[in-house]
């Protein structure tokens, strides 16, 4: 195996960075995996669930794991854009105005409640996560490197929400939702175990520049024909499938394939398998499927999962 | 089996659907309240869980029931003829609704739809009702397979089934027209009688003067011809079917059946009837008969049965050997205007000269008079004739009702307006006052040619009545008086007379639509080969499609041999367009997976092709701990041809090592504990 430029071993990740984040979480290995996987792939993550679940806990175990700074936006209906990108004030005495900084300077921003925010506010963010760049009244301020924003949303039919339109929710690349925990880890809970006391002693594992070099290592896992050809039937046959409205973009299709690829090195891999690809799919295509009927996109993700060939 | 789970509501949906299409079929032929029955049970059915109504429980089951028989009662519904019994089936089939619950109560109704579907085939069995029965086969089947969606699937849309169900019934069609013409034709173990009198129209065996009115107004199918060679003129097409002997005063009736002996006197003029024919003149043709339930049959006279279970009459009518509940299908050779009956026996003279004692002086009186001034019989008929072309008649579907004692000298010097049996009921009656024997024959005369078909369709509307009269060394004559007063029925076709007074509004439209008439005709012309061809195809034809068979194989090996080349030829061309042979041959690791997933299904491992090669792995390794590396040893492989590009692996070492791992599995007993 050649890992090339970075200075981490992937074992390290597998064997200190998932466990770090087990301690914090419990009893959700795979929705931790892949949120890692979501943040090595340079990708914002989207996280759907109930109040109470740890969607807080998780965004700032993350930041704490890799090393990055992190700051919280909490989402509410009379938020402003300048409440999130910050805004020039006027300063008397040296006559002139100058740019404060809003919150989302930060290495992680956790978006909360995203949805129950104008969709003036939410296109602030949200433009701000594809740009990786803020424009105040004809200047443009860089955001730090590397930039994630974990966004958390209350699921759509609660009161008061303003749902994310298709295009901003193409912008994620992952939706994940935790879900309750089973009974043993809740027991553990109840023990008390973990929770926010085990995050103060929560040491990084990554510095942001391990991170970076990693992220630009997950461009090079190999991918094969036999692969390609996989990612190619999925994605045509969420396109034709009869109760799937709107299929996969080519974007989506990208994304699909860089999540895959992370997934194989966060599982200790340099090429990407069918299983890597099947592991990410609810979590990559799940919000981007509109079926024709009520069915939710992630019911239609697993339909697709159990209908297309791996090898054909 | 525990039910196979319970029905989602797309599937409760679909299943009213297909019940009521079902129940539609039967619709024309049963009470309608039967479909009010349905549409309530799939109303209460389909909106109980919404209110969260408890299942009926036995007592409101079997009250139902109770009901259901009730109504059966005060309607009238004999459970002794076949209506009343289907239309018992199609009341159990519309109650069943109310229990439905799991996917087993779904399949009780979908298999009891297919017996109900089949016995609407009891009532009709035209092409377009057969179309129909395909229709809601087609609706059963997509609803069939609806219910067996995976569960996954469940809440997915009817829609899609349909497209199945219809391949399906595309690639059934094949077996489906061999079965047909193949399988053995059994007669009935037992038949029900039709409700007697309903849905059945027709002429009836006693003709009081204004009956056959009302058949002028049916536009229902008698019956079709089609001819051998040209059909005789439209003037010519006398379709005989009853004689009516008999006057009682207020209708004509059949005489009763002759004795023995009478009829031993009548085998011997018979023979010579048709020894009298021109073979020159013989007309052949095939007829379909409508059912009718009764048992006559028509045919132009003196005719004789070639083909078909029927005999000819003493009176040269024809009766079917049974009654007609269905269609039949007959062939004749008639010899039309050749002489029947030169020597008439004396008690049938008798019977042709038979009156009341009382009634009707005028009529009487007028022929004496006749009698008085003709000696010769036949110069008698041209005056008795001619009265009815002098005096002003006037032919109406709408006459005013002559009744009482003297009915007919009431319509012979009153009223004078009348159809075809007042006319032919008076001339009868007068020429026996005269003394000629004479008698009532009432049958169809004419039909509407179809050109598009080449077939005769008589149709009720074309009912008539007219006379025949003795005339000694000449036999019977046919006269019609009708076609004294108006020529234009006789030369025509009633369907062609459509400004006629009180003819149907229904004939009125058709006739100043002509592509409306057009298009009749056509489907007129497609019923008939349906009729001909399908509904009409039984052991006789049967017989003689494996005589045409046996014959042409035995024949000459070199006949049969170019058509099996033909055919040969034509399927290899097909299937070179439709690409059987252009498929690409399969990857090797897809060939070797789906062996191995065959392999592992049969050993009750569920397995698939869209579970990844890891997956696969990991489930043998479960089942066969024993052969870890075997199981490594073929997906490591496996996996580095396919996914480690680099790697190079050889067809030859991935099929030595699927060998092995074969080999290896094959020893082992298959896997317990895991299914």
């Amino acid at each position: 195996m050649t890992l090339a430029p970075s200075s981490v071993p992937v074992a390290t990740l597998r064997d200190t960075l998932l466990p770090a984040l087990n301690q914090i979480i419990l009893g959700k290995e795979l929705t931790l995996k892949l949120a890692a996987t979501c943040l090595l792939a340079n990708g914002h993550l989207l996280l759907e669930d109930l109040p109470g679940m740890g969607k807080t806990t998780l965004s700032h175990a993350l930041a704490k794991v890799f090393g990055l700074s992190y700051r919280r936006i909490q989402f509410t209906s009379d938020l402003l854009p300048a409440d999130i990108l910050g805004a020039s004030v006027y300063h008397p005495e040296q006559q002139h105005f100058r740019f404060h900084p809003g919150p989302i300077f930060s290495q992680v921003v956790l978006a909360d409640e995203l949805n129950r925010a104008t969709p003036k506010a939410q296109s602030a963010l949200l433009e701000a996560m594809e740009e990786y760049q803020v424009s105040i009244e004809g200047e443009s301020w860089p955001l730090p490197q590397p930039f994630f924003v974990i966004a958390t949303q209350n699921p759509q039919h609660h009161a008061g929400t303003y749902p994310l339109p298709e295009s901003q929710l193409d912008r994620f690349l992952m939706r994940l939702s935790l879900g309750y925990p089973d009974p043993a880890a809740e027991r553990r809970l109840l023990r008390g175990d973990s929770g926010r006391e085990a995050l103060h002693s929560l040491q990084p594992v990554l510095s942001a520049e391990q991170l970076q070099l990693l992220q630009q290592d997950v461009q090079h896992a190999s991918v094969s024909e036999g692969l390609l050809d996989y990612v190619q039937r999925l994605v045509n046959y969420t396109r034709q499938h009869e109760q799937i409205e709107l299929g996969l973009s080519p974007r989506a299709a990208q994304a699909l394939l860089r999540a895959a690829r992370s997934w194989s090195l966060l599982s200790g891999r340099d090429y990407v398998l069918p299983d890597d690809v099947q592991a990410v799919f609810v979590a990559v295509a799940g919000h981007r499927l509109h079926g024709t009927g009520d069915q939710p996109g992630a019911h239609l993700a697993r339909l697709c999962l159990q209908q297309v060939q791996v090898v054909a | 089996m525990n039910g196979g789970g319970l029905l989602q509501r797309p599937q409760l949906y679909s299943l009213s659907l297909m019940q009521l299409a079902v129940m539609l079929s039967l619709a024309p032929h049963l009470p309608l309240w039967l479909l009010g029955i349905l549409l309530s049970c799939a109303g209460w059915r389909l909106s109980r869980p919404r209110h969260a109504w408890q299942m009926p429980p036995l007592p409101v089951k079997l009250l139902l029931i109770g009901a259901c028989i009730a109504v059966f009662y005060f309607t009238h519904l004999s459970l002794r003829t076949m209506e009343g019994v289907v239309a018992l089936l199609a009341s159990g089939f519309a109650l069943k609704t109310l229990e439905v619950g799991s996917r087993r109560d779904g399949l009780v109704v979908i298999f009891a739809g297919s017996f109900v579907l089949a016995c609407s085939f009891l009532f009709d069995q035209s092409l377009w009702a057969s179309c129909y029965v395909i229709f809601c086969l087609w609706i059963l089947l997509a609803t069939l397979l609806h219910l067996h969606q995976p569960p996954l699937q469940r809440r997915s849309p009817w829609q899609p089934c349909f497209s199945r169900a219809a391949v399906l019934m595309a690639q059934s069609l094949p077996l489906m027209v061999v079965l047909y013409l193949v399988f053995p034709r059994l007669p009935p173990l037992w038949t029900m009688p039709l409700q007697s009198g309903q849905g059945l129209t027709g002429i009836s065996d006693r003709v009081a003067p204004g009956e056959l009115a009302s058949l002028a107004q049916s536009n229902e199918l008698a019956f079709q011809v089609s001819f051998d060679g040209a059909p005789p003129a439209q003037r010519q097409l006398y379709w005989r079917g009853l004689v009516l002997n008999r006057y009682d005063g207020s209708a004509w009736v059949p005489a009763p059946f002759p004795g023995p002996s009478q009829q031993q006197q009548l085998a011997q003029t018979q023979l010579r009837t048709l020894a009298d024919a021109d073979p020159g003149q013989a007309v052949s043709y095939s007829l379909i008969m409508q059912p009718s339930g009764q048992r006559w049959l028509f045919a132009l006279a003196p005719a004789e049965i070639l083909q078909g279970q029927a005999t000819v009459s003493y009176d040269d009518t024809l009766q079917a050997s049974k009654r007609l509940d269905d269609t039949l299908g007959l062939r004749l050779r008639s010899y039309p205007d050749s002489p029947r009956d030169r020597l008439l026996p004396d008690w049938l003279k008798r019977q042709s000269l038979q009156l009341p004692a009382m009634g009707n002086p005028r009529t009487r009186t007028l022929a004496e008079q006749l009698r008085h001034r003709y000696n010769d019989d036949a110069l008698l008929l041209q005056a008795a004739m001619a009265l009815y072309r002098q005096q002003p008649f006037t032919y109406t579907l709408t006459p005013p009702t002559y009744s009482g004692l003297n009915s007919i000298d009431d319509f012979m010097f009153d009223g004078q307006r009348g159809f075809c049996a007042h006319f032919a009921g008076s001339l009868v009656y007068l020429l026996r006052a005269a003394g000629i024997p004479t008698r009532l024959v009432v049958g169809y005369q004419g039909g509407e040619w179809n050109g598009r078909g080449n077939f005769l369709t008589v149709r009720q509307a074309e009912a008539h009545a007219w006379a025949e009269a003795w005339v000694s060394d000449k036999g019977w004559q046919r006269l019609d008086p009708t076609a004294m007063v108006a020529p234009d029925r006789i030369e025509r076709s009633t369907d062609q007379l459509a400004d006629m007074e009180g003819a149907p509004l229904l004939r009125r439209t058709l006739h100043a639509l002509p592509w409306l008439q057009l298009a009749r005709q056509q489907m007129d012309a497609w019923q008939y080969a349906w009729q001909r061809a399908v509904v009409n195809y039984g052991s006789n034809q049967q017989f003689q499609l494996w005589q045409q068979l046996q014959s042409f194989f035995s024949s000459d090996w070199r006949h049969w041999l170019w058509p099996l080349a033909a055919l040969l030829g034509l399927f290899t061309a097909f299937a070179t367009i439709s690409g059987v042979w252009r498929r690409q041959p399969k990857a090797l690791e897809v060939q070797l997976l789906e062996q191995l997933c065959t392999r592992m299904a049969q050993r009750g491992l569920t397995a698939s092709m869209s579970m990844t090669p890891q997956h696969l792995a990991q489930m043998l390794m479960e089942a066969y701990p024993a052969q870890q590396p075997a199981i490594d040893g073929f997906f490591a492989l496996l996996q580095q041809r396919l996914y480690q590009p680099g790697q190079q692996v050889s067809a030859a070492r991935l099929r030595h090592a699927y060998r092995t791992l074969i080999r290896l599995l094959r020893q082992r007993p298959a896997p317990t504990g895991r299914s």
